[in-house]
Formats: structure tokens, C-alpha cells, sequence
């Protein structure tokens, strides 16, 4: 397991054109909605004094009046970015198909976006079959959750709706890293073997729930890397002063560094689960 | 029929309080009276843990101390709002709680006279349920009993009756949760005889409540495990053979009586100033006790340096077990509920805030005792703005949330809730008549509240304050009417404040005043034709200077039908600030100024003055918009949005 997830993250810092480019997809992305934010903002608070205090002085007031007076514009600020999210996820489908491919051994960037493209019609419907499998599992988690609350209702322990919330939420997080581990060996074998949606799914449920002892755990070793970098990048942004211009730059900035270190995150993720498929990635 | 109890005195106010006096020699804890002590209750129950039910008998001694006989008396039957979704209540509730309900098929609740005697004459038959309010004929919550004998102005009348109340599932205010039980509004009670006719009005979904004052002589009997708190003081307990324990209230001057059972309760007695806090607690809650009584004894201290003291022994507090948060959060004499949850981190103040709420209910409503139903601005909305204040000189900026950088006080929190309906009703409307909750509780309570605190700027060195004590001082144990309160704050500040009352008070218009332009032209030299020794002359030439001038131009508009003379504040590129005032009237203001400087931003109300304007982000206006402060909130909203996308893209 050591092995894997050490040569993973050699492998994601080989692909590092990989990291980039989903890492400038992700940029867009929030250039995207920050410029849409911007011009909504600008409208609403209408040359007020906010314009400008809001750097130093995040009052609550200012944002009761722009969600009482501005409400129907903000609705449609969030409608714009929920379209916008469906749009970056298609081309997120994409780009993770170029990043895998780039750790299956294919060279060159060309050659990536190409075969990434090609690969599209397959990884959607992992990426539909895995959202369905979540909402399903959710749901039931929910619905579960609900009823033993509604039964639970004369308890005399106020902890009984706590641990069943508890308990709710941690079978949620497992639910949620199975389905991760299963959807990253599904594209990985997908593109390995060029299988199709419901065979690559199959075979990665099968892989990843059954025969390879070694796959979900090395996904909750990635995630809890991940968090441990979450940490720190939260420590140090709490001392960041943002309420000065070059303090908002660096804080940006920080920001912007979390997630490029989420994409290589990603790219290493795809690299541990190619190893334990000993998917060739010599190129 | 036999009515002999019926005993005509001749009429005067001082009967009852002779009444009253006569009461007080009868039990030794009862001090002299405070209030008229016209409604007083003998009541003997016994509470069944199992079925939740409470059996009991109660003696109602009634004084009319009205001018007019009283031909029939009018009852409440509070619970009977819970009966079944025939009544008002549950049909004002909608479907969703009868959908609820009926998921719960034991969670229904009531209270049924078995007997009603007068005189030992058996008089049950003649109840007659009514329905004041409203055209609903399955509503029993209130009912009428026809006398044979009128009660005489100043007469009065003994009233038996036994009844049986089934605790309903707690969804609101009353009922159980487990072991947990919030027993109130559980007995027939008498209405408010007035000007001839019964006060006596169906309990809505919005409706609070109204009583007479008197004594409470009430004895329980419960499984001797139950940890019991009540209004009044417990005079005195003995177990019982049978498993159980009998205790033995009296509460004088009151006019309710509530009582919560649970096993579970932990007891915790503090005092200030000689008032004994008597807490509650659910075990779970025990290391957040010291926030309930730190925010009661601080109220307390504020509420008697304010308004008076508080003048009973007791204050009890119950913090309701789990499954009962319906039960949270109200108002009882001495007795108030609160709530919590064992993960409330210190800063957000859930727990100090109905603590200083519902206190601030032992003044607005338990003392000055003005009629729920009909004028509920009077006591929620007075307190709300109490508790503002008591809240923001106790805790200090972002008194009732300071959590990770987000602060509320109260302005924030009661303008937040009042924009969020603030244009539907006016304050002065009945509560079972604002267009829904939403509306009632904008306007009730946060409006009023704002009314108040932007009254108490206006006035300024506290003269609100001193017109809120002796508002209480001159109508506390008594009923007074809207009228009361506004002619008490005129007297109090020494001027007729009629023309900001009646724009906020019977209406529903909102005050908005807006800086709507902030412009500044250069100022070049005169050009065309000058008049000038009788002819005209051609091409004015511009005098000559070094130096640039603009003329800036700032507009502020009142864009709501309130008017308030304000405050404005221009600010020029150069530093200089200009203070104008504006008597607020017409529609709009124009301020002028020709000079080397150019006006940078202009504000009305820069002190924040009015928190009862709709929108403070009107109120200012830069000549040329700010980014920085853009920036700051786009870009952070897009940092949110490229890991909302990164979740979604790596599922």
C-alpha cells in the first residue's frame, strides 16, 4: 500500500502538464463565477459605502439588505452558477479522462486531450452511473436516518438524534469514498482496456469492493492526506490579514495554491489506483 | 337554579382588593396585595406520567369588577386546540402539522369538563361552546355558561369544576416528550370580563394569551421521581403510600399558572437581589447552567435598574428535555422556558437570549398585562426591543452571534426579521388576523422592536427608557391598551410624539431614505452674453485661475411614506466633511456646493440612527463605486465555487 501510494505521487508529479491543465480548467471556473459574482455585486450595492468597506468590515446588515433587496437577482446569480457548475462538470468528465490517460502511459499533451475525447461517451456514464449510485445511497441513508428519528422521537437521551445523525453521517462519508475508489478504477480499467460503462463499472465494483483488499483504504489514506493539508492551509490563511490589498492578493493567492495541490491530489489519486490495476505507465 | 355563592357587594375596585387582602390573611405566604386579584384559582390534580394526563378540580372565586352584571361567564379550553384538526389552531397550522398528527395518533390533546358547579348545582349541561373569533363551529376552545343570576358589579361568584386533560404530543408550548412534560394553558380559565361583554377570544397559531390577576393555590400530585417546577413557590411536599408526592404551590398576583415535570431535571438555586432562581436543567446541559443564570441575573439586575424591581420570590426556570423544543422559549408568571442543545458553542447566545427574553415576559406580560390577543406589539414587541438592549449591554458588538467572524446584534437580527414581511400588516391588528406567521412575527415583534429603538435615538439620553419605567410603574398588575403606552411615552418625554407614532403604529409604511445621486462637474468660466451697463456684451471671457472648481451635487430622496428628519454626512475628496440636516418631509433634498473640492461619498443617517429603514445600502452613495470591498466578496465566492466544482468533478 506504502509502495502504491508513494509511486502515485511520483507519477502525478511526472504528469504535471495533467495537474496544469486541470488546474486552469478549475481556474476558469472560478474567474468564471468570481467575474459573474463582481457584476452582481456591483449592481446590487449600487455605489454604496459597502463597495468599498466590505474589505475591512464584513457587516451582517449589508447582507440582509442584498438578500432582501436583491433576492430575485441573487436567485438568478445562483441559477447562473448551478448552470455553470453542470458546464464545468461536463468538462470536468473530460479533462479527468485527459489526466488519466496521461498516467496510462500515453504520451504527449496532444495525444491526452485526444484520447480524453475519445474516451468521453464512456466516462460520462461513469460519471452518471457514480451520481446516481450516490444519490441512491444518500437517499436511503436519509430516508433511514429520518424514520429512526420519527421513531425515536420520545427518547429520553437528547444523544439519540445525535448519534443517529452521527452514525448517519459517517456511513455517508464511507459511502461517498467507496464510490470514489470504485469510479477511479472504473475509468482507470476503462481506459486500460477500453470497456464500456456498465462493464467498466461492474468490474470496478467487483475490484475495489471485493478483490483488491488495498483500494479503499488507500483512498481514505489520500483523503486523509488531503485533509491534513486542508488543515494548514486553513491555519496559516487565518493569518493572513485580508483586510488590506496585498493581504487579499496573498490570500487569493494561498487559496489558489490549496487547490493546485487538490488537482495533483486528484492526478495522484488516479496514479495510485492505475498501480494496484498495474495498468502500464512507463511512457 | 341555586346559585347562593352569588354575593352582591356594592360596586368599587377596592371590593377586590379587599378580596384580594382577605386571600392573603388566609394563606400566610401571600404578601399584600400587588393586583386587583380578580380571577383566583383552587386547584387540586393529579398527574398520570403513563397516559399523560392531568384529572383535577378547581374552586374559581371570580369578582366582576366591572359596572355591569355579567348574565354568563366565558371560559378558556387552551387545549382543546389540539383536539383534532377541526380546530382553529391545527386549521390555521395548515396541513402539514395535521399530517404530523396523524403520524402520531396518541399526540392529540384536550381538556374535557367532567362538572361544572355552582352552589353545589350541577350546571355542566349548559356549557356552550363559542366561537368568537372566527366562523369555525368545530373550534372548542372557548365556551359560555348562562347564570341564572347575573354576578352584581363588585359581586362574586365561587365556580367548581372538574375536569381531565390529555396532554398532547409538545409541538407548541404545552404537552410531553418522554418524561418530559410542560403542563400549561391545562385547566378551564375564566376570561376577562370588560366594558360589558367577555374578553374571552379561541386560541389561534398566533395567539398568545389574557387573564385577570389573582391567587393560585395549587396542589399536585405526582410519581414521586418527578422533578417539578411551577409558577408561584412551593409551599410544601410530602410523599404519598401510592408511589407518588403531593406539592403544594401558591402564586399570588399572577395571572397564569404552568407547571414541567421530568425525572430527568437537574436542580440548580442561585439568587440575586433577593429573588431565588430555581433552574432546571437536563442533564446534558449541566455545564451550560452557568449561561442560563448568568443571563437571568444580569436581566434581572437590568430589568429592576431599568423599569422596577422584580417583585416575586421566585423566577423558575425549565430547560424542556429532548423531544420537547416546542415547549421552548415562553413565558409563564415566575416560571419561563428555555432551551439548548449540548453542542452550543459559547458564541452563538441561543440560550442567552431566550433567557433575557423570556424574563423580560415577567414585566411585558406578566406584570403589565396588556391583551395578547388583540395587542401583542405591546408585550412582544416592547420586550423584544428590552431584550435588544439588555442583550447588547451584556455580551457588547455581536451580542446574540459572535462565531467565526460573523457577528449579529439585535439591530441585525430584528431587521433581518422584519424586512422579511414588513410591508403586509400594521402593528395594531389582532394576532389571528396578519396575513401568517411570517407577517405576525415581522411585525409584532421585530418591527415594534425597531419602532422603539428608533424612537430611543431620536430621543436620545435615554428618555424611552424612562418613559418604558414609567409606563410600567403606572400599569403594572393591570390591562393597559395601546393608547396607554403612547400616552404614558408622550407624558414621560414631555412631547407629543403622535406624528412618528402615527406613521408607524396603525400602518404598514416602511421609512427609506436614499442618497440617489452624488455627482461633481468641473466649473469652467462664464460663456454667452453678459448684461452688463444697460447692453449686452459678447464673449465673457472665464476668469483666470490656477486653481480647478466643481460643483457637487448630492440628492437624498425619501423613498418610503415615513418621514423622519435626518442626518447627512458629505465627504469630500479633500477630507472635509460637511453635517447637513434635513427635516425629512418632502420627497427629496438637493445639497449644493461649488468649491476646489470635489464630493467624494455622501451617507443619511451616518449614525445609524433610523434601524427601522428598509435599506441601509441606499443610504450611502460614492460618487465613484468601490472595488476593493467587491473584490473581496466576488473572489472569495469563487474560491467556494472551484471546490464546489473540484467535489463534483472528482466523485
Amino acid at each position: 500500500m506504502g509502495r502504491s501510494y508513494a509511486s502515485g505521487f511520483a507519477v502525478a508529479l511526472r504528469r504535471w502538464p495533467a495537474v496544469l491543465v486541470l488546474f486552469l480548467a478549475n481556474l476558469l471556473a472560478g474567474l468564471t463565477f468570481t467575474a459573474a459574482s463582481w457584476l452582481w455585486l456591483n449592481a446590487a450595492l449600487d455605489r454604496s459605502l459597502a463597495t468599498r468597506t466590505l474589505l475591512t468590515d464584513l457587516d451582517m446588515n449589508v447582507f440582509v439588505d442584498l438578500f432582501v433587496h436583491h433576492g430575485e437577482s441573487f436567485r438568478t446569480l445562483c441559477h447562473g452558477a448551478a448552470g455553470a457548475g453542470a458546464l464545468f462538470i461536463l468538462l470536468g468528465v473530460w479533462l479527468n479522462a485527459v489526466a488519466i490517460v496521461a498516467i496510462c502511459g500515453d504520451a504527449g499533451l496532444r495525444n491526452w486531450l485526444h484520447r480524453g475525447l475519445d474516451l468521453y461517451p464512456t466516462y460520462l456514464g461513469l460519471w452518471l452511473a457514480t451520481a446516481a449510485f450516490n444519490a441512491i445511497g444518500l437517499g436511503a441513508l436519509f430516508v433511514a436516518a429520518r424514520a429512526l428519528t420519527h421513531w425515536t422521537a420520545q427518547s429520553t437521551s437528547e444523544m439519540t438524534v445525535y448519534g443517529i445523525g452521527g452514525i448517519g453521517a459517517a456511513l455517508a462519508a464511507t459511502l461517498l469514498i467507496f464510490s470514489a475508489t470504485v469510479h477511479d478504477h472504473a475509468r482507470i480499467h476503462s481506459a486500460a482496456t477500453g470497456a464500456g460503462t456498465a462493464r467498466a463499472y461492474a468490474w470496478a465494483f467487483g475490484f475495489a469492493g471485493r478483490r483488491e483488499k488495498r483500494a479503499v483504504p488507500l483512498t481514505l489514506l489520500l483523503v486523509a492526506t488531503g485533509s491534513v493539508v486542508w488543515v494548514a492551509y486553513q491555519t496559516v490563511g487565518m493569518v493572513i490579514p485580508t483586510g488590506s490589498g496585498p493581504g487579499l492578493t496573498v490570500s487569493l493567492l494561498w487559496g489558489q495554491a490549496l487547490l493546485l495541490w487538490r488537482m495533483l491530489l486528484r492526478v495522484w489519486a488516479f496514479a495510485v489506483a492505475a498501480d494496484l490495476q498495474n495498468v502500464d505507465k512507463t511512457a | 337554579m341555586g346559585q347562593g355563592t352569588i354575593r352582591s357587594r356594592s360596586w368599587a375596585a377596592a371590593v377586590t382588593v379587599m378580596t384580594g387582602l382577605a386571600l392573603a390573611r388566609a394563606t400566610p405566604a401571600i404578601a399584600e396585595p400587588l393586583s386587583p386579584r380578580i380571577a383566583n384559582y383552587r386547584i387540586e390534580a393529579t398527574y398520570d406520567a403513563g397516559a399523560h394526563t392531568v384529572t383535577g378540580h378547581e374552586t374559581l372565586t371570580w369578582h366582576n369588577p366591572t359596572r355591569d352584571a355579567a348574565p354568563d361567564l366565558c371560559f378558556h379550553l387552551y387545549l382543546n386546540a389540539f383536539a383534532n384538526s377541526d380546530s382553529s389552531f391545527v386549521r390555521e397550522l395548515g396541513e402539514t402539522w395535521v399530517d404530523w398528527l396523524q403520524l402520531h395518533p396518541h399526540g392529540w390533546g384536550y381538556t374535557f369538563v367532567k362538572a361544572i358547579r355552582i352552589g353545589g348545582v350541577d350546571i355542566t349541561s349548559r356549557m356552550q361552546f363559542a366561537h368568537p373569533d372566527d366562523d369555525n363551529t368545530d373550534d372548542r376552545t372557548v365556551f359560555r355558561l348562562p347564570l341564572d343570576v347575573p354576578v352584581r358589579p363588585g359581586g362574586t361568584l365561587d365556580v367548581d369544576i372538574e375536569f381531565v386533560t390529555q396532554l398532547p404530543s409538545v409541538l407548541a408550548r404545552s404537552g410531553y416528550a418522554g418524561p418530559f412534560a410542560f403542563v400549561g394553558q391545562w385547566f378551564p380559565k375564566i376570561g376577562v370580563y370588560e366594558d360589558g361583554h367577555w374578553n374571552c377570544h379561541q386560541y389561534h397559531l398566533t395567539t398568545e394569551f389574557f387573564a385577570d390577576f389573582g391567587v393560585y393555590d395549587v396542589t399536585l400530585t405526582v410519581p414521586r421521581d418527578g422533578v417539578v417546577g411551577a409558577t408561584g413557590v412551593l409551599q410544601a411536599s410530602h410523599d404519598n403510600n401510592d408511589g407518588t408526592k403531593t406539592l403544594h404551590f401558591v402564586a399570588a398576583d399572577v395571572h397564569d399558572f404552568a407547571w414541567s415535570i421530568d425525572p430527568r431535571f437537574r436542580t440548580i438555586d442561585d439568587s440575586v437581589d433577593g429573588t431565588a432562581i430555581h433552574l432546571l436543567v437536563q442533564p446534558g446541559h449541566v455545564d451550560q447552567a452557568d449561561r442560563y443564570l448568568q443571563a437571568a441575573r444580569a436581566a434581572i439586575q437590568r430589568d429592576r435598574d431599568w423599569f422596577g424591581a422584580y417583585p416575586y420570590p421566585q423566577l423558575t426556570i425549565v430547560d424542556p428535555g429532548p423531544g420537547g423544543s416546542g415547549a421552548m422559549g415562553m413565558e409563564y408568571p415566575t416560571l419561563i422556558t428555555v432551551g439548548t442543545a449540548w453542542w452550543m458553542p459559547r458564541g452563538v447566545r441561543f440560550p442567552e437570549l431566550m433567557t433575557v427574553h423570556e424574563l423580560g415576559h415577567q414585566y411585558w406580560y406578566g406584570m403589565v398585562a396588556n391583551n395578547e390577543f388583540e395587542e401583542a406589539w405591546l408585550d412582544e414587541g416592547i420586550n423584544s426591543y428590552v431584550e435588544g438592549r439588555i442583550m447588547d449591554t451584556i455580551y457588547g458588538p455581536g451580542s446574540y452571534l459572535d462565531w467565526f467572524g460573523l457577528r449579529v446584534d439585535s439591530v441585525t437580527l430584528q431587521r433581518l426579521r422584519y424586512l422579511m414581511a414588513a410591508q403586509h400588516d400594521p402593528m395594531v391588528r389582532r394576532a389571528w388576523q396578519f396575513l401568517d406567521r411570517s407577517s405576525y412575527s415581522a411585525v409584532t415583534y421585530s418591527k415594534t422592536a425597531l419602532v422603539l429603538d428608533t424612537l430611543d435615538k431620536y430621543l436620545g439620553d435615554d428618555a424611552l427608557r424612562h418613559a418604558l419605567a414609567a409606563y410600567f410603574q403606572r400599569w403594572r398588575f393591570r390591562h393597559p391598551h395601546g393608547t396607554d403606552f403612547l400616552a404614558a411615552v408622550n407624558e414621560s418625554v414631555g412631547q407629543d410624539l403622535g406624528w412618528y407614532f402615527r406613521q408607524v403604529i396603525p400602518t404598514a409604511q416602511v421609512l427609506d431614505y436614499a442618497v440617489t445621486r452624488v455627482n461633481a462637474a468641473e466649473v469652467h468660466g462664464s460663456a454667452g452674453y453678459a448684461f452688463a451697463h444697460g447692453h449686452m456684451e459678447e464673449g465673457t471671457p472665464a476668469p483666470e485661475s490656477g486653481e480647478r472648481r466643481y460643483r457637487s451635487e448630492v440628492v437624498v430622496e425619501r423613498l418610503g411614506a415615513v418621514r423622519m428628519p435626518v442626518d447627512v454626512q458629505i465627504v469630500f475628496d479633500d477630507g472635509t466633511v460637511s453635517n447637513e440636516h434635513w427635516d425629512g418631509r418632502s420627497r427629496w433634498k438637493r445639497f449644493e456646493y461649488t468649491g476646489p473640492q470635489r464630493v467624494e461619498w455622501a451617507v443619511v443617517d451616518p449614525q445609524h440612527t433610523m434601524p427601522l429603514d428598509i435599506n441601509y445600502l441606499n443610504n450611502s452613495r460614492m460618487r465613484e463605486s468601490g472595488t476593493r470591498g467587491i473584490v473581496r466578496i466576488a473572489s472569495r465566492w469563487g474560491f467556494w465555487f472551484q471546490n464546489l466544482v473540484y467535489f463534483l468533478t472528482g466523485l
